[in-house]
């Protein structure tokens, strides 16, 4: 019984975050709200039988990628600007309609008891170079941005 | 039936869309980019879960989700701290050009 709820229940704290995260007034609300979102995608992923994911995905947005924003945005007291609220919410349900629309003829199917830890073992030794490309990539966007601070915003970081 | 996982993927993208329709804050903008990696995210698992034969070249997609996610939030703090060191406004349609 609880389990026929489980998806909805996820599905309304990942969905109310995101459109609570463009209501607020305050960005530092904002992120916590994407925080929200990330751990409600984190559940889904675990209903869907793939633990792993949902570990790295607390680990990269919640853990690391929210915390790392609340930290930058702590000091923000200016407010948010929204241009307005009622068409950001007309426009969201409208755009919602317009693609479940569009992929409502999709054939439902039953999960499949896929193993993401096993496809990743496939998968790391046909894809080095790519993992490498994004490490790489995450390397020095990470020296380049204390570059950036440390000689145009005279921070110290 | 709906399919609420698949429904809220959806939702999530076209949420993201619309506030960056509707909003002007530069991080807020930036903010609906995460909430749509997030959404993708969410699709191409929930693909892989249902999949009668899921490819293994899912792995290497959410990788690169997350290391662009990751990029543009390092990207977004830099920017972030230097407009603000700098006095800019953060209302978007005031930008007209970014200088050293």
């Amino acid at each position: 019984m609880l389990l026929d709820f489980l998806p909805i229940l996820l599905s309304a704290i990942t969905v109310v975050s995101g459109v609570a995260l463009f209501l607020q007034k305050k960005l530092m609300r904002s992120v916590v709200f994407l925080a929200l979102a990330s751990f409600g995608s984190a559940l889904i992923f675990l209903y869907l039988n793939q633990p792993l994911v949902a570990l790295l995905q607390l680990l990269v947005f919640v853990g690391g990628l929210s915390t790392y924003l609340m930290v930058a945005v702590a000091t923000e007291e200016k407010r948010v600007k929204m241009r307005n609220a009622i068409v950001f919410v007309i426009a969201g349900a409208l755009m919602t309609a317009a693609l479940f629309t569009a992929l409502s003829g999709l054939q439902t199917a039953q999960l499949a008891n896929n193993d993401f830890s096993t496809a990743a073992q496939s998968a790391l030794s046909s894809y080095y170079a790519f993992f490498f490309i994004a490490i790489f990539l995450l390397f020095a966007t990470a020296i380049g941005s204390v570059v950036v601070i440390k000689r145009f915003a005279k921070l110290v970081v | 039936m709906i399919n609420y996982l698949l429904l809220t993927a959806v939702a999530l993208l076209a949420v993201a869309l619309a506030g960056i329709v509707t909003d002007r804050h530069f991080v807020v903008i930036m903010l609906a980019v995460e909430l749509m990696f997030i959404s993708s995210s969410i699709l191409l698992i929930y693909f892989f879960s249902y999949s009668p034969s899921p490819s293994p070249e899912a792995v290497p997609m959410i990788v690169a989700i997350w290391a662009v996610a990751a990029v543009e939030v390092i990207a977004l703090i830099t920017f972030y701290v230097y407009m603000k060191s700098r006095g800019f406004d953060f209302d978007v349609t005031r930008l007209s050009k970014l200088r050293w």
